[in-house]
C-alpha cells in the first residue's frame, strides 16, 4: 500500500510542479473572489446576486476541474510511457495496476484538496454577500430560499394507472376508440395517461383539490415553518392574470393538528411561498393541503414536478455545499478513471480527445437519449434508419449512453442555488454509480490494457 | 543464495520480432538467443548499436514481451512483480522526472521498493554521497547534466541493494573519472558483495575491465560467448616483461630462443592505456592547481586536448576541468560555473567513498589517485592474476604493441 501512496503523492507533486494544476488553481483563485463583486444577478436583489455567484463559481469550478482532470489523467500514463519514466518504475516491485490506482488516487486527492479550498472560498464569500445591506423582503428571500437547505416534498400521487384505465373504458364506451388500431392503442393510452396526470394538477373554475404530503420529517413542537411552494400557470400561457385561491392546511378531523384557512391571489408564472406552521403536520408526518380555485371562469394548473411542493429545512448550508462538492468530486473521479483508461493505450493528445468527447457526451447525455428516443419508430411507424440499420444504431447508442453517465443527473449546482438539499443518498448513489461501478470498470480495463501493453515498443 | 547450478538469468530461444501496425514482420531484433548468467558473475552483453542488447534487457524486465522463447530472472518470469525487489536497473538513459530533485528522486524509487522511511533516508544520503551529488541534491534533476543524471540513475539502481544489477550502458555520458569510479564500484560490488551484474555496453574497455564472461551479439544473434580469459588468451604465445634491454642483450635473447627453435615476434616499449594516462594527468593537474590556487592557460589546453580524445562525456570533462580551476570560495555565476560546482562537488567525496570501498584488498591509493598505468590496481584484475597462471593479456598486447588482440593473425 505504501508504494501506491508514493505514486499518488508523486502524481500530486507532478501536477503542481509541472504547473498544470497551478494554472487551473490560479484561474480559480482569481475568479472565485472576483465573481461576488462583478456578478450583480438581476441587478436588484441580493438573492439573485448570491444565486448567480453560487451558480457561476460552482459551475466554473466543476468545468475547470473536469478539464484539469482530463489533462492530468491522460498525461499520467501516456506521458510516462512517452518519456520512458516508466522504464524505471516498471523495474521496481510495483504491479502496473497498482501504479494505475496510485495515479488515480493522486488525481482524486488533488481534486479533493482543490474542491475543499474552493468550497471554503465559496462559503466565505457567500457569507460575506449575505451580510450586505438590503431591504427586509430580499433578506428574507436570501435566508429562506438561498442560504438554506430545504427538502421539497411532492404530493402523493394517486394511482394514475387506475385513472387511466377508467378513462380508457369511458372513451371506449363512448365509441371514441373504435378507429384506433391495436398497434396504435398503446400510443393512445400513453397520451391518455399524460392527460390524466395533468388533470391531477389542474384546477377547473371553483374546483377543490386535496393533496397529501407524506413522511415530512419535521419537529412538530418547534416554531419552524414549512413552505408551500407553487407556481400556477394559465393554460393559455398568459402571464398577467391572478390565480385567486383559498387554501387550508392541517386536518380538521384531527384535533392534534393545527388547522388554518386563508386565501389570496397569486400572479401566474411565478413561484410563491406560503408559510405553514409545523404543527399543521400530523403525528404520522402527513400534511393535507386543500386548495380551491376561486376564479369562476378560468382554469389554472401546476405544471412540472417542482411547481407544487412543501419545502422544509433539513440542514445547514455548509454541509449542503460539502455534499454538493462531493458530488462534483464523484464526477471528477469518474473522469480520472476514464482519462487513465484512455491513456493506458493511447497517446496524450488522442487520449485527451477521447476523454473530452466522453465528457461532452456525458454533459449532453440527457439530450442524446431524448434524441435517440425521437428517432426510434413508435409502434409500427417507419424506422428512419431502415429496418436493418435502425436497431443496430439504436443498440449501439444505448450501450454508449449506458457507459457514458448522464452528468446532468449528478449536477448539484442548480440544487444548491435553489437552496435545496443535496441528499446524502444522492451522493452515495453517485459514488456507487460513477466511482464504484463505472470507475471500477474503466480502471479494470485500463489496468488490463496497461499490463498487456509492451511499454518499450520501439524498433531497434 | 543460489550457486553455480542455478542461473540468475536464463534465456532460452529468446526471440523478439517487431511488427508494424498491420502485424507484418518488420525487424527481428533478437533471434533465438540462449544464454545463462550465473550467480556472482559480471556478464557482459556486447554488440554494436542495434544488435539487440537493449531489447534483450527490456524483455528481462518485462518492458517487452518475447515473441518466442522465454527468459527467466531469478527463477521467475519477468512479469513477476515480487522478483523486481531484488533487481537494480539502470536504463540506457536515465529517465528521471525533471521536476524532482535528486533526493526526492531516490526517495520515490525507495518508496516503490517499500523501504521503511528511516532506512530509506539513510540509503538516500549514502547514495548521494557516493555518486557525489550531495551538494546538488536540492537541484531539480531536469537541470542536471547527462553525467549527473547518470550518477543519479546508478544511485537509484542501487537503492534496494539488489542481488542482480542490470546496467545498460552505465558509463555513457560520464567522464573517464566517473567511468573509472563506476567500474571500480561494480568490481567492488561483484567481488565483495557477490552481486550478479549484467553489463550491457558497446564500450569495449568497460566490458573488458569488469566482466568475467561476455556474449557478443550481432543482428540479434549471439555470435560468441564465453569467459573473458578463454576468449582473449593466446596459448601459442608467451610474453616476458623485463627492464629495458639494450641491443646486445636482445641479440643474446634472440640467439637463445633460436637455439630452442623459437623466434621473437616483436620487441617494443610498453605504453600506458589512455584511460590510465588521462586519470594520471588529471590528478597531477588538479594537485598543481590546488598548490598554485589559480588557473593557467597551459593547463586548460592540455586538459581540453585530453578531453577531445575521449568522445564520451565531453561536456562533463569540460566542467570537471573548469571545476579544478575554480576558486572554491568564489563561484562564478552562469551555467558553466554551476556545472563546475557540480563536478567539483561530485568528485572528491565520490572518489573517497569508492576508494574506501575498493581499498580493502587492493593496495592503498590516495583519493584522486588513479589506478597505476598498467591497469593492474583494480581488485578485479588482481584476482584475475591470482587465479590465472598465464600472463595477463594486456601485457602481451603491450609487448607486441598490438591494440587489437582479437585478430592477431592479420598482423604477423
Amino acid at each position: 500500500m505504501s508504494h501506491i501512496w508514493a505514486v499518488a503523492r508523486h502524481m500530486i507533486s507532478e501536477a503542481i510542479r509541472m504547473k498544470i494544476a497551478l494554472v487551473f488553481i490560479g484561474v480559480l483563485v482569481v475568479t472565485v473572489p472576483v465573481l461576488p463583486f462583478t456578478l450583480a444577478g438581476d441587478g436588484v436583489t441580493l438573492q439573485s446576486r448570491i444565486q448567480s455567484f453560487l451558480a457561476y463559481s460552482l459551475g466554473l469550478t466543476g468545468t475547470l476541474l473536469s478539464l484539469l482532470t482530463v489533462f492530468l489523467a491522460c498525461g499520467a500514463l501516456a506521458n510516462e510511457i512517452r518519456d520512458k519514466y516508466l522504464f524505471m518504475v516498471v523495474s521496481k516491485p510495483i504491479a502496473r495496476w497498482q501504479f494505475v490506482i496510485g495515479k488515480w488516487l493522486g488525481i482524486c486527492l488533488l481534486n479533493a484538496m482543490i474542491l475543499l479550498c474552493v468550497g471554503l472560498a465559496v462559503w466565505a464569500f457567500t457569507w460575506y454577500l449575505k451580510g450586505l445591506p438590503t431591504y427586509p423582503e430580499d433578506r428574507r428571500a436570501v435566508l429562506n430560499e438561498v442560504i438554506t437547505v430545504r427538502y421539497g416534498a411532492k404530493p402523493v400521487e394517486p394511482d394514475f394507472a387506475q385513472w387511466t384505465d377508467a378513462r380508457v373504458r369511458q372513451l371506449r364506451e363512448e365509441g371514441r376508440l373504435d378507429d384506433v388500431t391495436a398497434a396504435g392503442f398503446e400510443d393512445v393510452r400513453a397520451e391518455i395517461a399524460r392527460e390524466v396526470r395533468a388533470q391531477f394538477r389542474t384546477f377547473a373554475p371553483g374546483q377543490v383539490r386535496v393533496f397529501r404530503f407524506d413522511n415530512l420529517l419535521v419537529d412538530r413542537t418547534s416554531e419552524e415553518m414549512l413552505y408551500l411552494h407553487m407556481k400556477p400557470i394559465h393554460p393559455s400561457g398568459v402571464d398577467d392574470v391572478m390565480f385567486p385561491a383559498r387554501w387550508q392546511f392541517g386536518d380538521p378531523e384531527d384535533p392534534d393538528t393545527l388547522t388554518m384557512v386563508d386565501e389570496g391571489e397569486f400572479i401566474v408564472q411565478r413561484f410563491h411561498s406560503i408559510p405553514i406552521p409545523a404543527r399543521a403536520v400530523n403525528k404520522e408526518g402527513t400534511l393535507y393541503v386543500r386548495m380551491q380555485n376561486l376564479d369562476r371562469q378560468r382554469s389554472f394548473l401546476l405544471e412540472g414536478a417542482e411547481s407544487f411542493e412543501v419545502l422544509y429545512n433539513v440542514g445547514t448550508f455548509h454541509w449542503n455545499l460539502f455534499r454538493a462538492l462531493s458530488l462534483v468530486w464523484c464526477r471528477l473521479a469518474f473522469l480520472a478513471a476514464l482519462g487513465l483508461a484512455a491513456s493506458s493505450f493511447l497517446s496524450f493528445p488522442v487520449a485527451c480527445m477521447v476523454a473530452l468527447m466522453v465528457l461532452f457526451l456525458a454533459t449532453a447525455s440527457g439530450y442524446l437519449s431524448e434524441a435517440v428516443e425521437m428517432v426510434s419508430p413508435k409502434f409500427g411507424g417507419e424506422d428512419p434508419y431502415g429496418p436493418v440499420l435502425g436497431p443496430v444504431v439504436r443498440t449501439l447508442t444505448h450501450i454508449l449512453l449506458w457507459m457514458v453517465p448522464n452528468f446532468s443527473r449528478f449536477d448539484p449546482v442548480g440544487t444548491v442555488v435553489a437552496g435545496r438539499v443535496v441528499t446524502l443518498m444522492w451522493v452515495v448513489q453517485s459514488f456507487i454509480s460513477l466511482v464504484v461501478i463505472k470507475g471500477l470498470i474503466l480502471g479494470f480495463l485500463g489496468s488490463l490494457m496497461f499490463t498487456k501493453r509492451e511499454l518499450a515498443q520501439v524498433t531497434v | 543464495m543460489n550457486h553455480n547450478r542455478k542461473p540468475v538469468v536464463q534465456a532460452v530461444g529468446l526471440t523478439k520480432v517487431f511488427k508494424d501496425f498491420w502485424h507484418r514482420k518488420r525487424v527481428v531484433a533478437v533471434d533465438r538467443l540462449d544464454f545463462d548468467i550465473h550467480s556472482r558473475e559480471v556478464f557482459g552483453l556486447l554488440g554494436p548499436n542495434g544488435s539487440g542488447k537493449t531489447t534483450t534487457i527490456k524483455m528481462m524486465l518485462g518492458l517487452l514481451y518475447p515473441t518466442r522463447g522465454r527468459i527467466s530472472v531469478l527463477g521467475r518470469p519477468p512479469t513477476d512483480v515480487a522478483v523486481k525487489a531484488r533487481i537494480g536497473y539502470l536504463p540506457e538513459e536515465s529517465y528521471l522526472y525533471p521536476f524532482l530533485d535528486a533526493r526526492e528522486t531516490l526517495d520515490y524509487y525507495g518508496q516503490l521498493f517499500r523501504i521503511p522511511r528511516p532506512e530509506r533516508r539513510r540509503r538516500v544520503e549514502q547514495l548521494l554521497e557516493m555518486v557525489g551529488l550531495m551538494r546538488e541534491a536540492r537541484r531539480r534533476v531536469g537541470q542536471y547534466s547527462k553525467g549527473m543524471a547518470r550518477r543519479i540513475g546508478l544511485a537509484q539502481a542501487l537503492i534496494n541493494d539488489p542481488d542482480l544489477l542490470i546496467l545498460d550502458e552505465p558509463t555513457t555520458g560520464l567522464d573517464p573519472i566517473g567511468t573509472r569510479e563506476i567500474k571500480d564500484l561494480l568490481t567492488y560490488l561483484n567481488l565483495q558483495k557477490h552481486k550478479t551484474i549484467l553489463l550491457c555496453s558497446h564500450l569495449l574497455a568497460d566490458v573488458e575491465d569488469v566482466c568475467q564472461r561476455v556474449a557478443v551479439l550481432y543482428g540479434g544473434r549471439c555470435q560468441v560467448m564465453g569467459g573473458m580469459h578463454e576468449l582473449l588468451s593466446r596459448d601459442d604465445r608467451t610474453q616476458i616483461v623485463t627492464d629495458r634491454l639494450d641491443e646486445p642483450t636482445l641479440t643474446q635473447v634472440r640467439a637463445l630462443l633460436a637455439d630452442n627453435h623459437k623466434q621473437v615476434i616483436s620487441v617494443g616499449t610498453p605504453t600506458a592505456k589512455l584511460e590510465a594516462f588521462f586519470l594520471q594527468t588529471v590528478s597531477t593537474a588538479r594537485q598543481a592547481f590546488r598548490d598554485t590556487s589559480g588557473a593557467t592557460s597551459g593547463g586548460r589546453i592540455a586538459e581540453f586536448l585530453v578531453q577531445s580524445e575521449a568522445p564520451q562525456g565531453a561536456q562533463v570533462v569540460e566542467s570537471l576541468v573548469a571545476a579544478s580551476r575554480q576558486e572554491p570560495k568564489e563561484p562564478e555565476p552562469g551555467e558553466g560555473a554551476q556545472a563546475a560546482a557540480a563536478a567539483s562537488a561530485g568528485e572528491q567525496p565520490a572518489r573517497q567513498v569508492i576508494t574506501h570501498l575498493v581499498s580493502g584488498p587492493a593496495p592503498e591509493s590516495a583519493p584522486g589517485t588513479p589506478p597505476s598505468p598498467d591497469g593492474t590496481a583494480s581488485p578485479q584484475e588482481q584476482e584475475r592474476k591470482q587465479g590465472e597462471e598465464q600472463a595477463d593479456r594486456t601485457v602481451i598486447d603491450k609487448l607486441v604493441q598490438r591494440p587489437d588482440p582479437i585478430e592477431p593473425d592479420g598482423r604477423e
